[in-house]
C-alpha cells in the first residue's frame, strides 16, 4: 500500500468512525466530511448491490437470528472491488463467505480525491436478516371443492391474530411470521369449523390443508360451532429430509481442516463412523466391514474406478485447492453407508457421491495455487467473454517421485518412470436462469511407475523382474438440471469414459482397456402437498478388453499350492460389453406430521451373468421434536452387486453365477442437543448371501452388524468437531459346511474425535486422534519347502485371519495461517503432521525366510506436511 | 467396474525383512534345491531327482539323512502338494501305518531318485481354461537329522497342512526347524513341451572368473555393513533363457524364461537373497552382482549359487572359498 493510499484509507476510517451508519440490509453508505483547506475526498458511492440473502447452509445448522459482517471493501478507480476482507466476522462461516462473495459484486462510483477518481479502502456492512417463515394452505370440502370466504385466523402463542380469507381457488397465505407456535383456525358460515397447533421454524414453509364438513344445520340460520381440532394435512417445508436412512454429508470446511487428512476430501469420510482404518500406505473405503468393492464411488452420479493415487494419501478429484470455499473443486461429499436409495445400485455396501461445484458466475478471474510435499495443484476460472460461459481448468502432479526414485535406486532397481501421478479437471457451466442450467466436466487421473527390480527376496523370488503399473481414467460428463413447473424438476447425467489398467511383473500380465458409458436421469414430480414420486434410469454399457496372464485362483480359506508363479500361469484375452440397464421408482409420502416413508424398488439387469435383480426399499423417518430436531428413522432394503468381471472370466472364474445380494437393516435415532451439538446413533445389520466364491459358486453368506455413533459440533461458529465411534463385526461362510470366519474387514472398535478452532487473526489448529482395533492377520509357521522354487511355505493357521494385530492409536495435528494481502489476494500456509507421537503402529507380521521367527511392520512414522498455496 | 489399484501390489511385495538371520545363511539342516534331469517330462518317461541338501548345524552328533517317499502323486486337487497328504500316509486303499512307525530305514535315501511319470498323467488331468494341457507329479522328500517316523493327523482337524510325517531324536521327542526339512518337488508333464536347466559357466568374483577355492579377506569390522565387500556374480549363458516354446501370452506373443540365481553359504553375509539373470522382458539383467561380506573368523566355507528359471529349470555350483 502506498503512502497516498494509507493516508486515504486513514481518512476514510475517521469519516466512518464520526459518521451515524445508515444500516439497512446488506448496505451502508458512507460519505467523507472535507474539511477546510484539506483535499476534498469523496468516499465511494454504490452504483449495484445484489444484496445477500441468509444462506441455506446456516439456515440448514439451525442459525435463525439476524447476524452482521463488517467488510473492508479495496474499491479500484473504475469503481470494481478488487478484494473484499472480514473486518468483523458474524461467526457463522457460510454467513461470512455470502458477505464476502457479495462484496466483491458492488459496483461503486469510485472515490475522488480532489475530484479525482482515486482508489479507496472502505468498510462495508452487511446485515442477514433471516426469512420469514409462512403458512400456506387450502380450504375445501369434504368433496376436495374449494371453499371461498373461509375464514382463517393464525394466532400466536403471544396472543398476535392474522385473519385472512380464502380466495376463489380456496387459497390462502399468511406471511412474515416468526419462528414460533401457532393455532390455526377455519371456519365458515355452511361448515364445520376446524383448528391445529403448529409450529413454525427458520425460513419454513407450511402447507396447512383443511378439509370441512357440511354443518348439520347448514340450511338454516349458521351459528359459528367452536372450532375441532381436525386438521387434516399440515406438510412443513424446510430442509428437504434425505431418501436415505443415513445421509452423512461432510461440509468446506470440514474437508478442508480435518488433521491427517491434507485437505482431501474423500480422506476426511474416513473419519465418519461405518469406515474402517485402512491399512498404512493402502488406499481403500471399507465401509461397515464390506469388502472395498462392495462401494462405489461416484463424481456427480458417474461412477469412477478408483478413489485414490497410489499411497492412499490423496483421492484422483482434488479438493483444497484454496481457502476459500467457493473455489474448490468439492462442493460436499454425500456418503451413504447403507439403506441407500434405490437411485443407486450394483453395489451392495456404502455409496459416496462425491458433488462438484459449479464455477463462479462473478464474471471475474480466479487464480489459486498450491504447493506442499506431496503435490502441487493449480486452477484458474474465467468467464468466457460475454457468453454467458464459466469455465475452470484445474490439475496436479505428485512430487513422491522425486522422493521414491532415490529410494528404489538404492534398493538396487532400475528406475524408468519413478511413481507418479497427476489429475486434472474441466468445467465449463452455462446458468439458463433460474430453473435450468447446464455443465460440461471433463476430469481424469493418471498413476505411472515403471522399473526393473533385479535383487529378489528369498520368499518370493520369482517376484522380480521389469514392473511396470500404469492406471489412468478419464471421464466426459453433461448434466443438465431443469425445474420444468413447480412440481416437476428433471435431472440428467451422462458420461462417456475411458479407464486403462496396465500391469505387469516379471511373467505376470494385465492389461484392461474399457470405455464405460453411462447415462442417469430422474424425474422428480410432486403428486400433492403430502406425496412425490422420482422416477430414474441408471444405464451402463461398458465395452472393454481384456489381457491377463495370471496363475489360477486359489479356492478362499485354503493355503496356497505354492509360491506366487509357480503354477504354469493362464493366459486369457477376452473383449465383451458389460451392458447393464437399471430403472427405479421411489415415493416420498408424508402421511401425518414430522413422519417421512420413502418406499422404493429397483429393477437392474446384469447381460454377463443374465442376471434380473429386484430390489425393493424401504426408508422411514418421523420427526419427535422440531424446535431441536429429533427424529427416529429405520429401513430394510435389498441391495444386488453382479459379480466382478474377473470372477466370470472363462480363464478366471466361474459360469453360471449370479449377483451377491445383501439386506440391510438400519434402525437409529438423530438428536439435536443444542443448536450447535447434534448426536446421531444407529443400529444395523447386513445379512448376506448368494456371494459368488473362488471355485465355489454363489455359496457364500455373511453377516454384519455393529452400532455407529456420531456426536457432532456443527461448523458454523469458531469451532467445529466430532466424535464417531463405531462397533462392528464382519463375519463369512465361505460354503454352507464351512464354519463361520472374521473377514480380514473387521475392526471391532473405531474410535476418531477430532475438532479444529479459529484462533482468529488467520490462524486455526485443529487435532485428530484415532483408536482403532488392530487388523487382522493370519498366523504362519514352519511348514513346507518349495524345492522347486527354494521358498519355504508356511503352514496357516485355520480359521485366517485369526489373530488381532495390537490396537491402533495416533494423534494427527494441524495448523492453518491465512494473511489477506488484500487486492494481491490470500496466502494460506498449512502444517499438517501425521503420528505426532510417532508412534509405532502395527500394519503387518513379517516373518523370516521359514517363518520360525516374526516381527511387527509398522505403519507411517511422524510425518509432516508443509502446505502453501495462495489464491487471486 | 472397480479396479483393485496395481500399485498394492507392489506395495504389498514392497515390504521389508529386517533383523532375520538371512536366507543364504546355512546354519541348520536345509534343502537349497531339487534338481530334475527333465523339468519338463513326457508321460512315461523316467526322471532322476536330485537334491542339495546340505547339514549346517555346528553340532550334527545326529547325522543327517535325506530318505525319499516312495510313491508319487499325480495332478492332485487344485495342484495343492498338501493335496496329497492321504497318500502320504498310505493312502485309503493301503494297509494303515500305526503312529510312531519309524520310517527311517524303510525308505530310500541319498541325494538322488528316479521315478517314472504315468503314461496316462495328462489325461488324468483337468485342462486348464486356456493353453496346453500337463500332467503334474509330486514327490516328498525329506531331509532329518534323527527319526523319520509316521503320526497321525487328527481327521476332524481344519488345516488341510497337517503332513502326518515327523523328524524325532531317539528319546521320541519331535525335532524342530534347525534338524528337518519336509519337501516337495513337482514335475510338469507335457506331450511335446520340454525344457532345459539353466547352465551355469562359472562364478566370477569382482568381475574375475573365480577358481575353486578363492580366497577372501576377512571382516575386521564391528558391524558387518562397514565392512569390505566382494561382488559375487553368476555367468549363465545367454542359452540359459530359453523360449517358452507354444506358451504364447495373451497378445500373441512367445514369452520368455525369467532366471535367477539364489546364494547361500556357510558363512559372511549377501545383500539380496537372490538376484535376476534373465528378464522376461528386457532378457540379461545388465547388473547382476551381489555384494558379499565375509565372515570375521578365518577359515573355509563353502557358497552355493542355484540358479532356477521360472519352469522349474534348476542348477547349481558349489565353491568352497577360504577366509584370511
Amino acid at each position: 500500500m502506498n503512502a497516498f493510499c494509507r493516508s486515504l484509507f486513514g481518512a476514510l476510517s475517521l469519516a466512518l468512525m464520526s459518521l451515524p451508519a445508515k444500516s439497512a440490509q446488506g448496505q451502508l453508505a458512507v460519505s467523507a466530511v472535507p474539511k477546510a483547506g484539506a483535499a476534498v475526498v469523496v468516499a465511494p458511492k454504490v452504483k449495484k448491490d445484489d444484496g445477500v440473502q441468509y444462506p441455506r447452509e446456516a439456515l440448514a445448522g439451525g442459525v435463525a437470528e439476524p447476524r452482521t459482517v463488517v467488510l473492508v471493501l479495496d474499491v479500484s478507480l473504475d469503481g470494481t472491488v478488487r478484494s473484499a476482507t472480514v473486518d468483523q466476522s458474524s461467526k457463522v462461516a457460510s454467513i461470512d463467505e455470502a458477505a464476502t462473495s457479495a462484496g466483491r459484486r458492488i459496483l461503486f462510483e469510485p472515490a475522488t480525491r480532489n475530484g479525482k477518481p482515486v482508489a479507496a479502502k472502505i468498510k462495508f456492512t452487511y446485515t442477514f436478516v433471516p426469512p420469514k417463515s409462512r403458512f400456506d394452505g387450502r380450504v375445501a370440502d369434504s368433496e376436495g371443492k374449494p371453499l371461498e370466504h373461509a375464514v382463517v385466523e393464525v394466532t400466536s402463542v403471544g396472543g398476535v391474530k392474522e385473519v385472512v380469507t380464502t380466495d376463489a381457488a380456496g387459497h390462502w397465505t399468511v406471511e412474515g411470521l416468526a419462528v414460533g407456535r401457532y393455532r390455526v383456525a377455519v371456519s365458515h358460515p355452511l361448515y364445520e369449523s376446524q383448528f391445529a397447533d403448529e409450529a413454525l421454524g427458520v425460513a419454513e414453509e407450511a402447507s396447512v390443508m383443511s378439509r370441512l364438513a357440511k354443518a348439520a344445520q347448514s340450511a338454516a340460520a349458521p351459528k359459528p360451532k367452536a372450532p375441532t381440532p381436525q386438521l387434516e394435512e399440515v406438510q412443513v417445508r424446510g430442509v428437504r429430509p434425505p431418501r436415505e436412512v443415513t445421509r452423512r454429508t461432510v461440509d468446506d470446511r470440514e474437508i478442508n481442516r480435518i488433521p491427517g487428512t491434507g485437505g482431501d476430501a474423500l480422506r476426511s469420510i474416513q473419519n465418519l463412523p461405518g469406515i474402517a482404518r485402512p491399512p498404512g500406505l493402502v488406499g481403500l473405503l471399507i465401509v461397515r466391514g464390506a469388502a472395498p468393492q462392495d462401494t462405489n464411488i461416484f463424481v456427480d452420479g458417474t461412477l469412477i474406478p478408483i478413489v485414490y493415487h497410489f499411497g492412499g494419501l490423496t483421492s484422483v478429484i482434488p479438493t483444497q485447492l484454496t481457502d476459500k470455499a467457493d473455489l474448490n473443486l468439492i462442493e460436499k461429499i454425500d456418503f451413504y453407508p447403507g439403506n441407500f436409495s434405490a437411485q443407486y445400485g450394483r453395489v451392495m455396501g456404502g455409496v459416496v457421491d462425491v458433488g462438484i461445484r459449479n464455477p463462479k458466475s462473478d464474471g471475474k478471474v480466479h487464480v489459486t495455487g498450491s504447493v506442499d510435499l506431496i503435490d502441487t495443484r493449480l486452477l484458474a476460472q474465467a468467464p468466457l467473454f460475454n457468453s454467458g460461459w464459466t469455465l475452470t481448468l484445474a490439475g496436479r502432479r505428485s512430487w513422491v517421485d522425486a522422493v521414491l526414485k532415490p529410494v528404489f535406486a538404492a534398493s538396487g532397481a532400475t528406475v524408468t518412470t519413478a511413481p507418479v501421478y497427476y489429475d486434472y479437471q474441466a468445467i465449463a457451466s452455462h446458468d439458463f436462469g433460474k430453473n435450468q442450467d447446464f455443465r460440461l466436466f471433463f476430469f481424469g487421473s493418471d498413476d505411472r511407475l515403471q522399473l526393473l527390480t533385479s535383487s529378489l527376496s528369498g520368499s518370493q523370488p520369482s517376484a522380480g523382474g521389469t514392473l511396470s503399473a500404469h492406471t489412468g481414467f478419464w471421464r466426459a460428463q453433461t448434466r443438465y438440471r431443469n425445474r420444468v413447473t413447480r412440481n416437476t424438476e428433471l435431472r440428467l447425467v451422462a458420461a462417456v469414459g475411458k479407464d486403462v489398467i496396465d500391469f505387469a511383473f516379471g511373467d505376470l500380465m494385465f492389461r484392461l482397456d474399457s470405455t464405460p458409458i453411462s447415462v442417469r436421469g430422474e424425474l422428480n414430480q410432486r403428486l400433492s402437498s403430502r406425496a412425490s414420486a422420482n422416477f430414474g434410469i441408471d444405464w451402463l454399457a461398458t465395452p472393454y478388453s481384456i489381457t491377463v496372464r495370471a496363475p489360477p485362483t486359489p479356492r478362499p480359506g485354503e493355503p496356497p499350492s505354492g509360491p506366487f508363479l509357480s503354477q504354469p500361469p493362464i493366459t486369457t484375452q477376452d473383449s465383451d460389453t458389460l451392458y447393464r440397464p437399471a430403472v427405479y421408482a421411489e415415493f416420498e409420502t408424508t402421511p401425518w406430521k414430522g413422519g417421512r416413508i420413502v418406499p422404493g424398488v429397483r429393477l437392474d439387469y446384469a447381460r454377463d451373468v443374465k442376471s434380473w435383480d429386484l430390489s425393493p426399499r424401504f426408508n422411514v423417518r418421523q420427526d419427535l421434536a422440531t424446535q431441536l430436531r429429533t427424529t427416529i428413522k429405520g429401513g430394510a432394503g435389498v441391495y444386488a452387486q453382479p459379480p466382478q468381471p474377473q470372477e466370470t472370466s472363462v480363464a478366471f472364474g466361474q459360469q453360471n453365477l449370479r449377483s451377491n445380494r445383501s439386506i440391510h437393516y438400519t434402525l437409529g435415532i438423530e438428536r439435536e442437543v443444542t443448536n450447535d451439538l447434534e448426536l446421531g446413533v444407529e443400529a444395523f445389520y447386513k445379512d448376506l448371501d448368494s456371494l459368488v466364491t473362488a471355485r465355489a459358486g454363489n455359496s457364500g453368506i455373511g453377516r454384519i452388524f455393529g452400532l455407529e455413533a456420531l456426536l457432532r459440533w456443527k461448523p458454523r461458529g469458531r469451532f467445529f468437531g466430532w466424535v464417531a465411534y463405531t462397533l462392528m463385526r464382519s463375519e463369512r461362510r465361505d460354503t454352507p459346511d464351512s464354519p463361520w470366519r472374521l473377514t480380514p474387514f473387521d475392526q471391532t472398535h473405531i474410535l476418531t474425535v477430532l475438532g479444529s478452532y479459529q484462533l482468529g487473526s488467520g490462524w486455526e489448529v485443529g487435532a485428530r486422534f484415532r483408536l482403532v482395533s488392530g487388523n487382522l492377520t493370519t498366523p504362519q509357521q514352519y511348514g513346507f519347502y518349495d524345492a522347486n522354487t527354494g521358498v519355504y511355505l508356511p503352514t496357516l493357521a485355520v480359521p485366517p485371519y485369526g489373530e488381532r494385530l495390537p490396537l491402533f492409536h495416533q494423534l494427527d495435528v494441524r495448523v492453518d495461517k491465512t494473511w489477506r494481502l488484500g487486492s494481491r489476494g490470500n496466502v494460506h500456509v498449512y502444517l499438517d503432521v501425521i503420528n505426532a507421537y510417532n508412534q509405532g503402529n502395527v500394519e503387518a507380521v513379517s516373518y523370516n525366510y521359514n517363518q520360525t521367527k516374526r516381527s511387527y511392520v509398522t505403519g507411517l512414522p511422524f510425518v509432516p506436511n508443509l502446505g502453501l498455496s495462495w489464491e487471486y | 467396474m472397480r479396479w483393485p489399484n496395481p500399485l498394492l501390489f507392489v506395495l504389498a511385495f514392497g515390504g521389508c525383512q529386517s533383523g532375520f538371520d538371512p536366507a543364504n545363511m546355512v546354519s541348520s539342516v536345509r534343502v537349497l534345491a531339487t534338481k530334475v534331469d527333465k523339468p519338463y517330462a513326457a508321460p512315461g518317461d523316467t526322471v532322476t531327482l536330485e537334491t542339495l541338501a546340505i547339514d549346517g548345524r555346528a553340532d550334527r552328533s545326529r547325522p543327517m539323512k535325506l530318505v525319499w517317499f516312495p510313491f508319487l502323486c499325480t495332478n492332485p486337487e487344485n495342484e495343492a502338494y498338501y493335496r496329497c497328504f492321504g497318500n502320504l500316509s498310505g493312502g485309503s486303499s493301503a494297509i494303515p501305518i500305526p503312529k510312531d512307525t519309524d520310517l527311517t530305514d524303510l525308505l530310500p535315501s541319498g541325494s538322488t531318485y528316479k521315478v517314472t511319470i504315468p503314461s496316462d498323467i495328462i489325461a488324468k488331468h483337468a485342462p486348464p481354461p486356456t493353453g496346453e494341457n500337463y500332467g503334474l507329479a509330486i514327490v516328498f522328500q525329506m531331509a532329518c537329522a534323527g527319526r523319520v517316523k509316521f503320526v497321525s493327523v487328527d481327521p476332524d482337524a481344519l488345516s488341510l497342512q497337517n503332513a502326518p510325517i515327523g523328524c524325532f531324536d531317539e528319546s521320541g521327542i519331535r525335532l524342530g526347524p534347525d534338524d528337518y526339512v519336509l519337501s516337495f518337488t513337482r514335475i510338469y508333464a507335457y506331450e511335446k513341451r520340454v525344457n532345459q536347466n539353466p547352465p551355469i559357466e562359472q562364478l566370477v568374483v569382482d568381475g574375475q572368473a573365480a577358481p575353486f577355492g578363492f580366497s577372501i579377506n576377512r571382516c575386521t569390522e564391528s558391524k558387518p555393513e562397514n565392512c569390505a565387500f566382494a561382488r559375487i556374480d553368476t555367468h549363465s549363458p545367454d542359452n540359459a533363457q530359453e523360449v517358452r516354446e507354444g506358451d504364447l501370452d495373451g497378445e500373441g506373443k512367445t514369452r520368455n524364461e525369467q532366471v535367477w540365481v539364489t546364494y547361500y553359504t556357510s558363512g559372511g553375509r549377501f545383500d539380496a537373497d537372490a538376484k535376476l539373470l534373465f528378464d522376461v522382458e528386457t532378457g540379461r539383467v545388465p547388473e547382476s552382482s551381489n555384494k558379499f561380506r565375509a565372515p570375521s573368523a578365518p577359515g573355509w566355507y563353502r557358497l552355493w549359487a542355484v540358479v532356477h528359471d521360472n519352469r522349474n529349470g534348476i542348477n547349481w555350483l558349489e565353491v568352497p572359498f577360504e577366509v584370511r
